[in-house]
């Protein structure tokens, strides 16, 4: 069904940089290929490539591309289109962005259909496409992209992809913004699918669980090469590329867990902690929509001092409003937050004395929105404290116990890789000397890799400096790796709490364990 | 959720405009507080007739009867007298109006074929015709309205005779009817032109920089993954999206269409809103300045009204659906 021979994709501007490296790939119809590699590898141009247009600013240097017989590179671009959805169809990655805003759900069926010359009934036959991929399709043909939940704008983004029944579906990181519960549906959906219409599946993820789940090919990349490919089970079992051993190594898995001593006293009391959060709309007159969640309710545990606490739930589970309200960033509605024995934590961040703020560091997800672009390594870890109190071997210091070499210093961020900016995050926490480090998702926007090494810089600044850490993420697996103790939220709520072990083997909640079996299975 | 957005927008405008007739009215008498004395003096006039001007231009008692009278006049289509010509506010400004629209209208709306250029030019970005179309924008934008109108008025006009030198008519005109309308024409070619020049570096500017944003979104790749031609995918997908800031934009230029154009009017000469406050401010003519600064803030908070609402049409996420 897809033959690729010697493929290679450059850049317009610079036709000696090649982002796909003469790439060999057979598929036979109605096979299941996953391709799997981390950032920048290529993995999404190939899958872009398959449709003939490898993409802006890229063209096809070199190779011969065939899908169900045609050859997509070299036809004319309007022979193509005609072509695009029905012998080949993508369904692109970036949930929230992939929908044009200002259209409804039907309009956007209705640029396919009309490719077929067969407009007819819009909304109807959109209608019994979203029915099929689990949506009540009458009431969402009208609706417009900001008003679907991630889950439901995926199903939409796949039912577009099956419109015109291809012979080949390319799936992009198809769960990547997916809360793990709605991940799990959609790959059950893309089973099904590819059970009742026989097409050819291509799925892309950086995610081995993704690939696992949907595939029974693999083809690993790096650096526009692939470096092995073959059945799934031999390749996870006995890969043969040295970066593929690194790569299933680095994928966190629910495995060694850590035990915490039981003789901590607290460092943090959280007591019937109930923080309400308003969405306030802008515009005068409005006061009477503003719409109040209940993002935490009455929710009471404890961090201990020295120990590593992981909090874990979904999106809207409440987990980033509790690191926020105990760095101030939040009002806390009712209930109590102290620190140590007599620091009151309610009080948000203006008020709190310089003593207290310093007690507390929080490195936020994304180092690209939280490190000023303009500043310098050093500015930024100097930040807050006199001039003259500040020396380059301090700092230095102070980058070697995050895994970083003096150089850094002079660099600014945008010159800095992923890891490296967030080591410089973890850094500049570091630099207060906290007593408590808030760590909200400081490794999802990483790769695999990148991110085991980061999670070791962690676990060693754990064992060296004693630092009271509060580990939140999403991935139970990365989560049960750091953890001494676990909180789960979800819905505002605390579902449990317990030693990781105790969690992990008998979870007292559905939710929980449902986690934890999504896990085990990855 | 889709009324209410539009009755909030409406009741917003309305608020502001109570504001701006306060505002406006309270501004004027901490600027000057007794006009007719400053205008008069010198002049040989008795305290009795000073006092009957002051009855006329509803500047006696107190401030806050002063007000009340004033929104009570206001209510009537009443904005009081102006102290230069002692004709009603209203009428000069119903006079000056016209050729206002006329001019500043025809020159934005000319103006906004910036808009299709910048559509271009971003969408095709990097190219000949950006590079062209981007350097010649930031030309115009940057040569001050006055300084083209004077040497358009110096080339056009008093050097090679294409156009008058000024004014909507000749003086002492006799022509009536389609010729009469013609000559109009030929008179506003000029000042309109140095407008719209003056005003289409900022709408290619503004909606080129829309279309880059716009073309970098994802949506757009899904469009052209479904098989979508080029065209297509940018008058469907792109360009209704690249039209927010746009919006915005004309809003404002619109709003500021009865404002006239106060430097290209006087050079002009032409009779319009421009010249009237330029005459107002030599005056000083308080009267005929508060008409005008409530017609200007009325038309500016009416054209936002306006984009608000659009804003709303185009884009679903903004009205709360």
């Amino acid at each position: 069904m897809i033959d690729l021979q010697g493929f290679s994709v450059a850049v317009d501007a610079d036709p000696a940089r090649l982002i796909l490296d003469h790439v060999d790939l057979q598929v036979g119809r109605g096979a299941r290929v996953g391709i799997v590699g981390e950032s920048g590898c290529g993995k999404s141009t190939l899958l872009r490539g398959l449709t003939g247009l490898p993409g802006a600013g890229l063209h096809v240097a070199d190779g011969a591309l065939s899908v169900a017989g045609y050859d997509l590179v070299g036809m004319p671009a309007a022979e193509r289109r005609a072509l695009l959805g029905k012998v080949v169809a993508m369904v692109p990655q970036g949930v929230a962005l992939s929908l044009t805003p200002h259209r409804d759900i039907a309009s956007h069926f209705a640029d396919v259909f009309q490719l077929d010359d067969a407009r007819g009934d819009v909304p109807g036959r959109a209608a019994s496409l979203l029915d099929e991929v689990g949506l009540r399709g009458a009431a969402m043909v009208g609706r417009f992209p900001h008003e679907l939940s991630g889950g439901e704008q995926q199903r939409v983004l796949i039912a577009l992809g099956l419109a015109r029944d291809p012979d080949v579906l390319l799936l992009d990181e198809p769960t990547s913004a997916l809360d793990v519960g709605v991940a799990h549906d959609i790959l059950g959906l893309i089973e099904d699918e590819h059970r009742a219409r026989g097409f050819t599946l291509v799925c892309v993820s950086h995610d081995l669980g993704v690939i696992r789940r949907v595939a029974e090919h693999v083809v690993v990349m790096n650096a526009g090469r692939v470096v092995e490919q073959g059945p799934l089970e031999r390749v996870t079992a006995h890969p043969t590329n040295p970066f593929t051993v690194r790569l299933l190594e680095a994928a966190p898995t629910l495995g060694a867990i850590s035990t915490a001593p039981s003789n901590r006293s607290p460092l943090v009391r959280v007591d019937r902690l109930t923080v309400v959060r308003s969405s306030a709309s802008s515009g005068a007159f409005r006061s009477q929509t503003q719409r109040t969640t209940t993002a935490l309710d009455d929710v009471t545990f404890e961090v201990r001092k020295g120990e590593i606490l992981g909090v874990i739930g979904e999106s809207g589970s409440g987990k980033s409003t509790f690191l926020k309200s105990l760095c101030g960033l939040l009002e806390v509605s009712s209930g109590s937050l102290t620190l140590g024995d007599e620091v009151d934590l309610s009080v948000r961040v203006r008020r709190r004395p310089g003593s207290v703020l310093q007690r507390i560091q929080m490195v936020f997800q994304n180092p690209d929105d939280s490190l000023n672009p303009a500043h310098t390594v050093r500015r930024v870890l100097s930040a807050g404290r006199p001039r003259s109190e500040v020396d380059d071997d301090q700092l230095a210091e102070l980058l070697r116990t995050v895994g970083l070499q003096r150089s850094m210093l002079d660099r600014r961020s945008p010159q800095l890789s992923g890891g490296e900016k967030q080591r410089v995050a973890i850094a500049r926490a570091l630099a207060q000397r906290p007593e408590l480090l808030l760590l909200d998702e400081v490794t999802s926007a990483l790769d695999v890799t990148v991110q085991a090494e980061v999670l070791d810089t962690l676990r060693a600044i754990h064992r060296d400096l004693g630092t009271t850490m509060v580990f939140v993420s999403h991935d139970i697996a990365v989560v049960a790796s750091m953890a001494e103790r676990i909180v789960v939220l979800r819905n505002g709520r605390l579902v449990e709490v317990g030693e990781v072990a105790d969690v992990l083997d008998r979870p007292n909640d559905h939710y929980t364990s449902m986690l934890v079996e999504l896990a085990r299975r990855r | 959720m889709r009324r209410r957005f539009v009755i909030g927008k409406i009741l917003g405008a309305l608020s502001t405009l109570v504001f701006v007739v306060v505002f406006n009215f309270f501004l004027f008498r901490v600027v000057n507080d007794d006009p007719i004395n400053s205008m008069f003096r010198g002049r040989n006039l008795t305290p009795e007739q000073l006092d009957r001007l002051r009855v006329k231009f509803n500047l006696d008692g107190t401030k806050w009867e002063q007000f009340v009278a004033y929104v009570r006049q206001l209510l009537h289509g009443d904005l009081g007298y102006s102290l230069k010509s002692s004709r009603p506010v209203s009428t000069v400004i119903a006079e000056a109006i016209w050729p206002t629209i006329l001019l500043v209208g025809t020159s934005t709306l000319l103006a906004m074929l910036g808009i299709a250029l910048g559509y271009r030019a971003g969408w095709r970005r990097g190219s000949t015709f950006d590079a062209t179309a981007t350097s010649v924008s930031m030309l115009t934008y940057s040569m001050p309205e006055y300084w083209i109108g004077m040497v358009a008025l110096g080339v056009f006009a008093a050097g090679l005779g294409w156009f008058p030198v000024g004014g909507l008519n000749d003086p002492g005109s006799t022509l009536t009817g389609l010729e009469r309308i013609l000559d109009q024409l030929h008179h506003m070619i000029l000042p309109a032109t140095v407008l719209a020049v003056a005003y289409i570096g900022e709408y290619m500017i503004v909606a080129r920089s829309a279309m880059i944003d716009t073309s970098r979104e994802d949506y757009l790749q899904l469009a052209r993954a479904k098989g979508l031609r080029e065209a297509d995918v940018r008058k469907r997908h792109a360009q209704p999206n690249a039209l927010l800031p746009v919006v915005s934009l004309s809003a404002i230029n619109f709003g500021f269409v009865l404002s006239g154009a106060i430097a290209v009017e006087s050079i002009f000469s032409w009779p319009g809103i421009g010249q009237q406050t330029q005459f107002a401010i030599a005056g000083p003519d308080f009267p005929m300045l508060q008409g005008l600064f409530l017609l200007i803030s009325a038309a500016v908070i009416l054209a936002n009204l306006a984009a608000d609402l659009l804003y709303g049409y185009l884009d679903p996420r903004v009205a709360g659906r």
